[in-house]
């Protein structure tokens, strides 16, 4: 284009001139300026080009972590537990949090997510440094979903991820024992120890707590391209998701659903007779397994309002509610087994040989030796060891606790469990205590006086149970002397449905009570759900053979009422423990629900004809494939 | 048709050619940078009409002589002022600063039209001096005669435009034979009036726009933001760039106003170090043969006006490509004859029109 011997004429000539040297000035002056940007260019083009590159994709591609879904717990019958639907979240991701988000976005989104300002500022500045995108809002509607996605330009610094909800079909009937889950926080450290993923989903009580290894899947990730409003263009592929294991439970919902509606019919039937009662709890286990049929504590909380993301008033209210819901009361607290633990009594006095079941004692309405009484005042006159049992004589057994001594009162007790952990698969089991001299001297530092023994042998004095250390006392008694440990796990599965982990019944002793004693013992139990026994009331007439025993337990308060069955008589499946705490009314509070978990458990009544269901909106494989960015 | 054909002929093919090379590289580089391959043509479309008009104001600058414009002078002068009047008073304003006048569908922005205006006036009254300035004193009319447009491109405001005259002005000064000790004694007081400069004269925006050039990382979403993605888009450009239409700072979004004022970020991303050099090497084509014409001609306000030309072209190729590349801080001066706008295209070629037609009318002898 130029022509080339024209350049050395041209400066030739400009030398002649009188300004020839400021045109050449001004030509030094273009070369200079034009070198200086290509040797720029050269600097950013090809020496830091690579880092210049790498740059280009930060900006253009965002690492989208998909949440892996939580595993699917199911009942014995295969009805979901717990399981996992697809919920819309806004998310301020990783990548975003460090920048300055405009008072105006921030606005808008609080209008749009019904969330004051100062709370998502909150939010964002309580988790700066933690490593993830942060949740802002969980489970919004499709229509904040829509908006913010349409809006882009409304809401740069935000966006819409898809992320596995957890889900409890029965509400407040799985409360305690399925727990709840929760964003790990920054002192959770998953199997490894390492810090969790922020917005990462954990267990956070019961079972989900207990079997969160296996329950939390492997988040991975997706790679977008996003233009410069956070539009995703492409999609590439990236660490693939893998979702939890699923679990099944030896829970039967029916029985779950089942025995929380009783306990809340029957706690609205005391509260309107102005009763205190506090809380209840309910269980029910097949005694041939230690197989957990159902676990009920009220009160309880429903486990879904933890997945959708609990505010800190609602927190405030489950924590402060005198009545701790967050209790799991079936495994956690402890209480006297009152007349319930006459069994245990009633094996010490039978192996011991120092009474047999035809030897008649006379009740004249207190012991002759020390004045204590029957509870209600009554006197039986002379009755023999089923009469006692039926009719939960308190002389009788004041009696044989007088004959054993407390030391073969509390090995006996020992021997069925009391004072030790049941080893059930649930955190935050008590174990409870076993009245005993050496427990006395070494708490009070007192020795045993005689009428405290009267008082162990009706499960009163220092004698404190779980209700599930019951179920197992009575479940030995129907199956003929075996001490299950309770579980709640059956088996975890392999995502291609075969089983990892199979839990089979697991004996963890044997009562040193003989057969035939113990089928003397449950012929007892059978008068007590016969007309005159204390549980004929309500079981007289019941279509299936029944035996049980009822039980008031004195408090500090008002009593505690217990109500434990099993059935059939002759070949037990399944053992009911009801306790009501502070009821009153003793046993006839408890028995009404044991008799609902009965009916449900035969299907007779109102529940001949029910079936089992749940409900049908969730995905049971959420494996995180449809996850993320919508 | 002889005498169009002997006309042709005259014309600087070497110049002229380099300019429709950078026009024609301008108009696929808005296409990429406006997504036309996304169907979104109306920016190209507009450019090219521009593009027509800017021919067509060249064959007509090309076809008189120039020597008109000695005479028509002062009225163009006062022309350009009231033009900058009505800016500031009826103008329309976008991005903070009044520029344009609304005129039917089309936008005008009458301050790129007054540097060739300026550039006419002060060829006129440097050429009136031929003893050249060496004295305070004898500046004195060229301050006169710059001041008020200078001043009132300033508060509209557009440093940068203003910038471009003080450039043209010291060019056009240089050749008159400025004496180099008023140029010193000039950096002299500029230096000292630097801190007064900073505290008094320039906003915060532009404070901020110079703290950026240090270290764009102070504002990285405010001020820095324009500066950070256009080098990250240059540099990731390599050697042979992304491609035409697949460079995704541009094509994303990442790079704002990338078919105006950042467009030479969009040639260095997409066609890299071997498109962004043989742009700068068209520039120098251009810049040379404009400074030779200037050298050629025999009529001192024939060549006041070209070197004008040059020092504006020159001024602004090292404003605009060092601010994308990070060396110069950010200012509203777009490249000539590569970033989007009707005004800026259509006056720049009537500066291609003018230097034909002083390079055509280099010595008198020759024509007629």
């Amino acid at each position: 284009m130029v022509n080339k011997d024209k350049i050395p004429a041209f400066l030739e000539r400009f030398k002649k001139k009188k300004e020839e040297s400021r045109y050449t000035n001004i030509m030094y002056a273009i070369v200079c300026v034009l070198c200086v940007l290509g040797a720029r260019l050269f600097w950013m083009q090809i020496i830091e080009g690579s880092y210049y590159k790498s740059e280009a994709d930060g900006n253009r591609i965002r690492h989208l972590p998909v949440q892996a879904a939580r595993g699917v717990m199911f009942d014995r019958n295969g009805q979901i537990m717990a399981g996992s639907r697809s919920a819309y979240s806004v998310v301020l991701p990783d990548d975003f949090k460090k920048n300055k988000i405009s008072d105006a976005e921030l606005n808008r989104l609080s209008q749009l997510i019904q969330m004051p300002v100062a709370d998502i500022k909150q939010k964002i500045e309580d988790n700066k440094k933690a490593f993830g995108g942060l949740v802002i809002a969980n489970d919004v509607g499709i229509d904040v979903a829509t908006q913010i996605e349409e809006r882009r330009d409304d809401y740069p610094n935000f966006i819409i991820e898809v992320r596995p909800l957890r889900v409890y079909p029965l509400n407040d009937a799985g409360g305690q024992i399925l727990g709840y889950v929760g964003e790990a926080g920054p002192n959770d450290k998953d199997a490894e120890g390492n810090p969790y993923q922020l917005g990462t989903i954990i267990g956070r009580a019961g079972l989900e707590a207990e079997f969160n290894p296996y329950l939390e899947g492997k988040n991975g990730n997706k790679l977008v391209e996003v233009d410069a409003s956070g539009r995703p263009v492409k999609t590439f592929d990236g660490i693939p998701v893998s979702q939890g294991h699923n679990i099944r439970l030896t829970l039967d919902s029916r029985i779950q659903r089942a025995a929380e509606d009783a306990i809340k019919e029957q706690m609205a039937k005391l509260g309107s007779t102005s009763s205190f009662a506090t809380g209840a709890s309910a269980v029910a286990m097949d005694p041939q397994t230690g197989a957990i049929l159902a676990m009920v504590s009220w009160p309880s909380y429903d486990s879904n309002h933890f997945s959708q993301g609990i505010t800190a008033a609602e927190w405030k209210d489950l924590i402060n509610n005198p009545n701790h819901p967050m209790q799991n009361r079936t495994i956690s607290s402890v209480y006297p087994p009152g007349s319930t633990f006459k069994v245990i009594t009633a094996s010490a006095a039978l192996e011991s040989h120092v009474t047999t079941p035809g030897e008649r004692i006379f009740d004249s309405g207190k012991h002759w030796l020390i004045p204590k009484r029957n509870a209600q005042g009554e006197a039986f006159g002379w009755i023999n060891f089923y009469d006692a049992m039926a009719k939960s004589d308190n002389v009788y057994f004041y009696e044989m606790g007088r004959r054993l001594g407390i030391d073969r009162l509390s090995a006996m007790a020992r021997a069925y469990g009391i004072g030790r952990k049941t080893g059930i698969d649930l955190p935050g089991e008590a174990a409870g205590n076993m009245a005993s001299a050496e427990y006395k001297k070494k708490v009070f530092h007192e020795s045993w006086y005689l009428g405290e023994t009267f008082d162990a042998a009706i499960g009163q004095s220092y004698t404190l149970v779980t209700p599930l250390q019951m179920a197992v006392v009575y479940s030995a008694i129907a199956n003929g002397g075996y001490l299950y440990r309770p579980y709640m796990v059956s088996r975890i599965d392999n995502f291609d449905g075969t089983p990892l982990k199979i839990y089979s019944p697991q004996v963890v002793g044997t009562v040193p009570v003989s057969k035939t004693n113990l089928e003397i013992i449950r012929r007892s139990l059978r008068g007590v759900m016969q007309p005159g026994g204390t549980g004929g009331f309500m079981f007289s007439n019941y279509p299936i053979p029944i035996a049980g025993k009822s039980g008031t337990a004195q408090t500090h308060g008002v009593d505690n009422g217990w109500f434990i069955a099993f059935a059939p008589y002759d070949k037990p499946q399944i053992v009911v423990v009801v306790m009501f705490e502070h009821s009153g009314f003793g046993s006839q509070s408890a028995a009404p629900v044991v008799k609902k978990m009965m009916d449900a458990y035969f299907r007779v009544g109102s529940y001949q004809n029910a079936t089992a269901d749940t409900s049908a909106t969730l995905d049971t494989d959420t494996s995180g494939k449809e996850g993320g960015q919508i | 048709m002889h005498e169009f054909l002997k006309f042709v002929k005259r014309l600087d093919w070497t110049l002229l050619l380099a300019i429709l090379a950078i026009s024609i590289l301008s108009l696929m580089i808005i296409a990429s940078a406006t997504h036309a391959n996304n169907g979104q043509y109306s920016f190209v479309i507009k450019q090219s009409v521009f593009l027509l008009v800017g021919l067509c104001a060249a064959g007509v600058l090309t076809y008189f002589d120039f020597h008109l414009l000695d005479k028509y002078a002062k009225i163009i002068y006062v022309v350009n002022l009231v033009l900058l009047v009505i800016v500031k008073f009826a103008g329309t304003s976008a991005l903070g600063a009044q520029r344009w006048i609304q005129i039917g569908p089309f936008t005008l922005q009458p301050s790129e039209f007054a540097k060739l205006f300026m550039i006419i006036c002060l060829a006129r009254l440097l050429s009136q001096h031929p003893e050249g300035f060496h004295t305070w004193k004898s500046l004195l009319p060229v301050i006169a005669l710059m001041g008020p447009p200078f001043v009132l491109v300033l508060i509209q405001p557009d440093l940068g435009t203003s910038l471009v005259f003080a450039a043209i002005t010291f060019g056009m000064l240089y050749v008159s034979g400025f004496s180099m000790k008023i140029v010193k004694q000039i950096m002299a007081v500029f230096v000292v009036s630097l801190p007064a400069i900073w505290f008094f004269l320039l906003h915060d925006y532009q404070k901020m726009r110079i703290r950026v050039l240090f270290d764009p990382n102070v504002d990285p979403y405010g001020s820095g933001y324009h500066v950070i993605q256009s080098k990250i888009a240059i540099g990731s450009g390599g050697f042979f760039g992304k491609g035409l239409f697949a460079g995704t700072q541009s094509q994303l979004n990442f790079l704002p106003e990338n078919h105006t004022d950042f467009i030479f970020s969009v040639v260095g991303e997409e066609l890299g170090f071997v498109g962004a050099m043989f742009l700068l090497f068209l520039f120098f084509i251009v810049l040379y043969r404009t400074l030779l014409i200037a050298r050629n001609t025999t009529d001192r306000f024939g060549s006041l006006m070209a070197v004008g030309i040059m020092s504006m072209w020159l001024f602004q190729v090292l404003i605009n490509a060092g601010m994308t590349l990070g060396i110069m801080p950010v200012t509203g001066i777009p490249f000539p004859f590569m970033s989007y706008g009707g005004s800026a295209l259509v006056m720049n070629f009537m500066c291609v029109g003018l230097l034909m037609n002083i390079f055509m009318r280099r010595q008198k002898l020759l024509f007629e």
